[in-house]
């Protein structure tokens, strides 16, 4: 039996055809579906909860406002996702919140200098809960920007050339970026 | 589902089924995976690995409830103006032309950019003697009688041209803007509807029309009886009206249909606020228990909108409870509550899904 599947962007895009022609239903929906995601997504550059919330806030506003004129996009989540980023960081800026770090060049890692403990990859027995903490450390050892990617590709579940639209950069790059985030998954998790 | 046997941590991650378990915990997929995990035990390891790589993605910071989103939706709803927002720094323009890049489609003939280019073509189409003009420059809706007896509600910013008389075989406008019709009913004279992108043809129904000019989607919702729309394109390919035609959509009552103009696209839903199509006493909304197919069964009637159901999944669901005053949605929102299931609108059908009831 095949498992049962939503095509949510079908889903996102009725809804956002529902509300350009003016339902506050449809509104309602892709706030409730969608605005704790994008303030986590916000809170990943500017860390204040208040601020990211606004910027959220910000985002839905102007959707609403300017409805008529704005198309359909090809997919709803990538375009939130990328007006939530555009609108954090320029904010951000503009505010003084956030330094110019975020344009920072990538460190490059040298993952063998990372100090992880050798029983790291014996997972067999353990619970997803440790490995879970595991995985979190190990992705903020990422510079920004792989993690960002890894966030856009794997969490949200976007393709590279949304992803490279939301960033700002190419699609070999994000590929790129990709690639060497998931090197380190690699070497430490012979399974994967 | 074998082929899950030799899926690696990024295919799992990125998997729709697997994600609904891990991230949303629908019951259908966690069901299967559990089961699925009992069948392949030796795969244990990298699913336990690619369910916590997406949990520890989803560093939950906030999680603002239901009542707190509902409470945003309503200051959303009331924002004033954009201009008066708090961020009132960035220009009008700047923000839609950042807009377009996102989207990454094809800005067209907007007319902020090409003044010139968006009020040509309903000249261009219908450049003829005996055609008559009407434009609507106030800020009311026009009523407009035609000889036919039809009704045309012209909106404010809109015009329509149309030959005085009509034609014998067929009747036709030709629309910039949007209009309401409400088209007497003749057989051997069907109505059509011309604007830039698509074509609207009826024998006797009242529907809008919405194609501005500068808009990036032409609209057509239906009030009352069926419609078809066509794209202008595949009808300017078809020599005779009466050949069969490609790409048509057909709608009843309450469905709309959008055609975005870049993707060359139609999309079918179902109206903002569906209306009932069909008298049904209210008492016919007083259940008790009442099988939830026979529920389903009525607001199809009702409304005239098909819903989908998997009636096996459904057979020990039975619901009491009055619905006679909610809208179709809120009823469906409570159907849906009660009887633990969910649904979706897909193609201007309503889709149940449901896990069934003890």
């Amino acid at each position: 039996m095949k498992p049962f599947e939503t095509s949510t962007s079908h889903i996102d895009n009725q809804l956002w055809i529902q509300l350009q022609a003016g339902s506050e239903w449809a509104l309602g929906r892709l706030v409730k579906k969608y605005f704790n995601p994008l303030q986590n997504y916000g809170c990943k550059f500017v860390p204040s909860e208040d601020f990211v919330k606004d910027c959220v806030q910000e985002v839905f506003i102007e959707v609403w406002q300017r409805r008529e004129r704005l198309s359909t996009p090809i997919s709803v989540r990538a375009y939130l996702l990328s007006s939530v980023r555009k609108k954090v960081l320029r904010e951000g800026f503009r505010q003084r919140i956030l330094k110019d770090e975020h344009h920072e060049i990538d460190r490059v890692l040298d993952w063998h200098s990372l100090e992880l403990p050798h029983e790291w990859a014996i997972i067999e027995q353990e619970n997803v809960e440790l490995l879970t903490q595991k995985i979190t450390m190990l992705l903020d050892k990422l510079p920004k920007r792989q993690r960002e990617v890894i966030y856009l590709q794997f969490y949200q579940n976007l393709n590279r050339d949304e992803i490279a639209q939301i960033m700002e950069i190419n699609p070999q790059s994000v590929s790129n970026l990709v690639q060497s985030a998931l090197k380190v998954f690699r070497a430490h998790w012979q399974v994967i | 589902m074998s082929f899950y046997r030799s899926y690696q941590l990024e295919d799992f991650a990125r998997d729709e089924s697997f994600r609904q378990w891990v991230l949303e915990h629908e019951p259908i997929n966690t069901q299967f995976w559990q089961e699925w995990l009992v069948e392949n035990p030796d795969c244990r390891q990298k699913v336990h690995l690619a369910k916590a790589f997406l949990l520890a993605l989803e560093e939950n910071e906030t999680d603002l409830s239901e009542l707190e989103l509902d409470s945003i939706t309503e200051q959303i709803l009331q924002a004033p103006p954009t201009s008066s927002s708090r961020f009132r720094q960035f220009p009008l323009l700047q923000w839609a032309a950042s807009i377009l890049l996102l989207v990454g489609i094809g800005w067209g003939g907007y007319s902020y950019f090409s003044p010139t280019v968006a009020n040509e073509s309903l000249t261009a189409v219908v450049f003829k003697k005996d055609y008559l003009e009407q434009a609507n420059p106030t800020e009311r809706v026009q009523q407009i009688t035609l000889q036919d007896g039809s009704t045309v509600s012209l909106y404010p910013k809109s015009r329509i041209r149309y030959p005085q008389p009509f034609r014998s075989q067929v009747r036709e406008v030709y629309l910039e803007g949007k209009a309401f019709f409400e088209i007497t009913k003749k057989t051997q004279q069907p109505f059509w509807v011309y604007t830039d992108h698509i074509s609207t043809q009826v024998l006797g129904t009242s529907f809008w029309v919405q194609a501005f000019s500068e808009a990036e989607e032409a609209k057509v919702v239906v009030k009352t009886g069926r419609v078809s729309v066509f794209t202008r394109k595949d009808l300017e390919n078809t020599s005779t009206l009466s050949k069969t035609m490609k790409a048509g959509v057909v709608l009843s009552p309450n469905q709309q249909v959008a055609f975005s103009i870049p993707q060359e696209r139609f999309l079918k839903s179902i109206v903002e606020t569906p209306i009932a199509v069909v008298k049904t006493p209210l008492s016919n909304y007083l259940f008790e228990e009442t099988p939830v197919y026979q529920v389903f069964d009525l607001i199809q009637k009702t409304y005239g909108i098909s819903v989908i159901y998997d009636a096996k999944a459904l057979e020990n669901c039975f619901i009491t409870a009055t619905l006679t005053d909610e809208s179709l949605f809120d009823k469906l929102d409570l159907i849906c509550k009660i009887t633990h299931s969910t649904y979706e609108i897909v193609d201007a059908q309503i889709i149940v899904h449901s896990r069934g009831c003890k």
